[in-house]
């Protein structure tokens, strides 16, 4: 009697509750490590597309700012009789500025870095009575900017 | 005898005990899954859109302000983009944003290019001197102003 | 024979169980807490994530209205078309946004824009920065900028 006692099972059989945990951390562990890894990707792809942005615009701001210098360059030399020979001398202080004589006027070319791959690209042409009109405003890669290469794009001829 | 009556109402006691500790480790356990499942659920819908929406958001954008030109077709659904003697054309179609690269003198077509995006939406406006552009991911709509 | 009597009669699955469960909820108790932990983690960084990605779609937009119009007023009218009346003191703008940045004032993000303004010969060069708050933290800043020709901007 005593001996049957002993032996009688009461409640679940050992074992069964270690399984469990084992299987529940499993899950838990798999479904936090997910959680984390999708977060951490999410936050470092903002970061990057935020320091993208504010490089963006710093070099837009660059960019302005040499137009402006520009514009000025253009307002004194339109008192001088000659606009585009003291235009021409005038943009000889801004730097980084390359001057082309075109029909339409003269046409000003200059760039601000975004970062180390791209840059931003300017040009703004002047007519004689000193307005402006801007010609290109546009992002480019420096690597497309220094070969001058395109992208190879078949156009149906062999 | 009386001491196996004894036993056994210990032994009762002590199955109700560890039933009781069962449940509450059991109950914990689903609770815990449960909110670890809506945790990650939540997360992974944010990751979604990040990649979904804001991603061909800034792709558009930044597509826009390095082409030579731009222009709007299809209904505000296709943006035809030169520069460097390519047409880029970026469009929606059956539920994804689509591009498709093709020489700067052929005919625009939103037939044929590589899937980028899945998106619910995609619209381009013209809102004064900007372009508005509008997608759709999962019922919530973005936008955001390119100049032109 | 009567002490190995004693250990027989004492080691009971039914102890074993007890003990085991008692254990088990241990374990289970400290890994929760760090498992918790992880995902309370993650769930904050997420959300300053999707706040902060609003405020730079929100930023972009802005930024580029501004830099065409070199106007606060018409920037924000043009992204926020439901703001009547947006205070203003001394070229500092306050606007209330919710976190996915519409215009809100029980939202939890506010954008704070201060304008600077420097008269050149020939015309205005306008800054703005834009920086997206939270009670505790800035989410994002950016800086931009407008360039309005004597003439007015038609000279572009």
């Amino acid at each position: 009697m005593n001996k049957k006692g002993h032996t009688r099972r009461v409640g679940a059989g050992v074992g069964y509750v270690s399984v469990m945990l084992i299987f529940a951390v499993i899950c838990l562990t798999i479904f936090a490590v997910l959680s984390l890894k999708a977060a951490l990707s999410n936050e470092s792809f903002n970061e990057r597309s935020g320091d993208f942005l504010k490089q963006y615009y710093a070099a837009d701001s660059l960019a302005k700012e040499t137009l402006s210098r520009l514009n000025d360059c253009a307002h004194e030399a339109q008192s001088s009789e000659l606009f585009e020979e003291s235009f021409e001398e005038a943009v000889q202080s801004v730097e980084g500025v390359t001057l082309k004589r075109t029909p339409a006027g003269l046409s000003a070319s200059y760039s601000a870095a975004i970062n180390e791959r791209q840059i931003l690209s300017v040009t703004v042409v002047f007519n004689n009575e000193g307005k402006y009109t801007i010609e290109q405003w546009q992002s480019q890669d420096v690597l497309q900017e220094d070969s001058g290469s395109h992208l190879g794009v078949w156009d149906g001829s062999f | 005898m009386k001491k196996y009556k004894n036993k056994t109402l210990g032994d009762t006691i002590s199955t109700i005990g560890s039933m009781l500790l069962f449940l509450l480790f059991t109950g914990c356990l689903l609770i815990m899954i449960a909110v670890a499942a809506g945790a990650y659920s939540r997360i992974s819908k944010g990751f979604d859109k990040t990649f979904g929406a804001s991603a061909s958001l800034r792709y558009i954008s930044n597509k826009l302000k390095s082409a030579e030109s731009a222009e709007i077709g299809e209904n505000g659904t296709a943006l035809y983009l030169k520069s460097d003697g390519v047409l880029d054309i970026i469009y929606f179609k059956d539920g994804a944003l689509y591009e498709n690269n093709l020489s700067a003198d052929a005919e625009p077509s939103t037939e044929g290019g590589s899937k980028i995006f899945a998106l619910g939406d995609m619209n381009i406006s013209e809102d004064g001197d900007l372009y508005k552009i509008t997608v759709m991911f999962n019922n919530e709509q973005n936008f955001t102003y390119i100049r032109r | 024979m009567n002490i190995l009597k004693t250990v027989t009669r004492k080691f009971r699955p039914v102890n074993l169980f007890f003990t085991e469960l008692i254990l088990v909820l241990l374990f289970f108790s400290i890994s929760a807490a760090v498992i918790l932990k992880i995902f309370v983690s993650a769930d904050r960084r997420s959300r300053l994530s999707s706040e902060k990605e609003n405020a730079m779609l929100c930023a972009q937009s802005i930024a580029e209205a501004y830099s065409q119009s070199g106007d606060v007023g018409k920037a924000l009218k043009a992204v926020f078309p439901e703001s009547d009346d947006i205070g203003e003191s001394g070229g500092n703008y306050i606007v209330p946004l919710d976190e996915k940045c519409r215009m809100s004032t029980d939202g939890g993000v506010l954008l704070e824009l201060a304008e600077d303004r420097e008269k050149t010969a020939s015309g205005e060069l306008l800054r703005l920065t834009l920086t997206f708050k939270t009670e505790n933290e800035e989410l994002y800043s950016l800086d931009c900028s407008a360039y309005i020709p004597a003439g007015g901007a038609d000279n572009e």
